[in-house]
């Protein structure tokens, strides 16, 4: 890797959207002369058919397919609207099996993201607002109902519990992200940039939120933790719809002229539909490899 | 190595069978699931797993109806949990070690010493919490049993030198939500065995305070989950052991032994 280049890793749990964000971001970089201040295309590295195959999915508004396990190795050259050197941008486009099953339920080192962790510049961490697991409590409420249920007046009589066995795989999402995040930077250099992107912004019913309150309000122990590491983690959070809407009104998606003006971000510099964002926040304040 | 990495506080729970243990420190990790405890961010565990694993049967997705909590067993009573929290100071990042003496250990401490003396997490604890079952106070045929085996722990430990003037320990009055009403006669009972106690100990001891918690109370209970444990745990995090003339700070622990994704990673070779 040359002293220009930057890697950064896609993490996320499976359904977050990370393959959509790289769709669409593929799509912007070869059009962005039409959307204001993006990041424009340099070259490709490499293969570009798995970057296509996902386009055309995003563009006509198909699922998109999933990413296999061994992930698909991704690295486009950018340069900024504004110029300068071009840089070469490696976004390994990891499944979300790989984290969920294989790093959190097996909790298993896998080499290939172990060197990618130790040479990224940063990471884009994605969360799918419907695709949570909250953490849930039993509590009083179900508790007082249980007990009036199972009263002798009812004529139920309350059976010895039985519960179902643990099963990784159904822990609080926010718990997973951690996790994720600590195996990333024990691997990671001392400093390291995050862009948190919450994907299909659309969907958050609660429109006065910004992406820093959803976090705050959402996942507070995932929120705590960025915060309470800001001596190794700078990060930014940001809300997108690569989509533009869910699937179900591809109909109306499909109906944009410009299938740019369908994206939706939602960041610090305000809204846009500029997907490159993330990104050039990222090499904004990212540190270069050698 | 997790005391080399930043301050870090041991915490010894010890209580009988039953007494409260697990819940306390699992109900204590819950809480940070819902924002911050007592001015302190959560910043990482070591043990996610651990805790994950204690809470579960706590949560819907158990499919139980009403919250429970694996006991601890014998072979599993050496764990460590580990939570790292940082205060309002920036510099104020905390490494908690838990550990607790488990049922069967608690009792054979308090009557006899050779037993109490293989307790040597005592003398290297920042804070020994010990439990008093709030509902057993609330029962007229085991109200005596908490506050006597509290005073039995205390007496070996202290005879043998396990506890000492640097050592700051809490009696945790848990399930406190079965002791009703301020004007109870159970909070009249625990008052006066409080006060026994506190004369008898705090004169041998750096601290000697009593809370009361309740981390999961009764449906009917006023009381809020996780009742009193911000106030345990903002003592926790913020007092150290008074320096001691002669004592050596705490060896580094390897987190190794108790932290499965450490294990697993190491190997592999990772």
């Amino acid at each position: 890797m040359a002293n220009s280049d930057l890697s950064h890793l896609m993490i996320g749990l499976p359904g977050t959207g990370k393959t959509t964000f790289l769709a669409a971001l593929w799509h912007v970089l070869r059009n962005s002369e039409t959307v204001p201040g993006a990041l424009q295309l340099a070259g490709v590295r490499g293969d570009r058919r798995y970057l296509n195959l996902i386009e055309q999915q995003w563009m006509a508004c198909l699922p998109i397919e999933r990413t296999a396990v061994a992930g698909q190795a991704v690295a486009v050259r950018v340069q900024h609207p504004s110029g300068g050197q071009a840089i070469e941008l490696a976004i390994p486009d990891m499944s979300g099996e790989m984290y969920e099953v294989v790093q959190w339920g097996q909790r298993e080192r896998v080499p290939e993201y172990a060197h990618l962790a130790e040479t990224a510049a940063g990471a884009l961490l994605f969360l799918h607002p419907d695709v949570t697991i909250e953490t849930d409590p039993i509590t009083q409420v179900d508790r007082a109902l249980v007990g009036i249920l199972d009263s002798p007046a009812s004529g139920v009589m309350p059976e010895a519990e039985k519960a179902k066995p643990w099963d990784p795989k159904r822990t609080p999402t926010q718990v997973k992200l951690v996790e994720l995040l600590q195996f990333f930077l024990s691997h990671a250099g001392p400093h390291v940039q995050l862009a948190v992107i919450i994907s299909a912004w659309d969907s958050v019913i609660e429109k006065q939120a910004t992406p820093e309150k959803w976090l705050s309000a959402r996942v507070p122990l995932l929120h705590q933790f960025l915060k309470a590491n800001d001596d190794r983690i700078i990060y930014s959070a940001y809300g997108v719809s690569a989509q533009g809407g869910p699937l179900k009104s591809a109909d109306g998606l499909r109906s944009h002229t410009a299938a740019v003006s369908r994206i939706r971000v939602a960041g610090p510099e305000g809204e846009s539909n500029d997907i490159t964002a993330p990104i050039r926040w990222l090499m904004a304040s990212g540190r270069t490899k050698a | 190595m997790v005391t080399c990495a930043a301050p870090t506080r041991v915490i010894v729970i010890a209580g009988p069978a039953r007494s409260g243990k697990t819940t306390l420190v699992a109900s204590l990790y819950e809480l940070f699931h819902a924002g911050p405890l007592s001015g302190f961010l959560f910043a990482g565990s070591r043990t996610l797993v651990g805790f994950e694993r204690r809470c579960y049967l706590s949560r819907r997705a158990s499919g139980r109806d009403t919250p429970e909590t694996e006991r601890t067993s014998h072979a599993a009573a050496d764990v460590l949990l580990h939570l790292s929290v940082r205060g309002h100071d920036k510099d104020g990042r905390q490494d908690l070690l838990f550990t607790d003496i488990y049922g069967e250990a608690f009792r054979q401490a308090a009557d006899s010493t050779d037993e109490v003396e293989q307790l040597t997490v005592l003398t290297r604890a920042d804070h020994v919490a010990i439990l008093v079952d709030g509902e057993k106070l609330a029962s007229p045929a085991h109200r005596q049993e908490p506050y006597s085996q509290a005073d039995a722990l205390l007496a070996s430990a202290l005879e043998v030198g396990m506890l000492g003037p640097t050592s700051q320990v809490q009696l945790l009055v848990t399930k406190a939500d079965a002791l009703g009403d301020p004007n109870s006669a159970h909070r009249t009972f625990v008052k006066a065995k409080w006060t026994w106690l506190d004369a008898r100990y705090r004169p041998r001891l750096a601290t000697f305070e009593q809370f009361e918690v309740a981390a999961r109370p009764a449906a009917n209970s006023p009381l809020l989950p996780g009742h009193g444990l911000d106030n345990v745990f903002s003592l926790w995090a913020s007092c150290p052991r008074p320096a001691e003339a002669g004592r050596r700070p705490n060896p580094p622990i390897d987190l190794g032994p108790f932290n499965r994704f450490g294990r697993a990673w190491d190997a592999k070779g990772g």
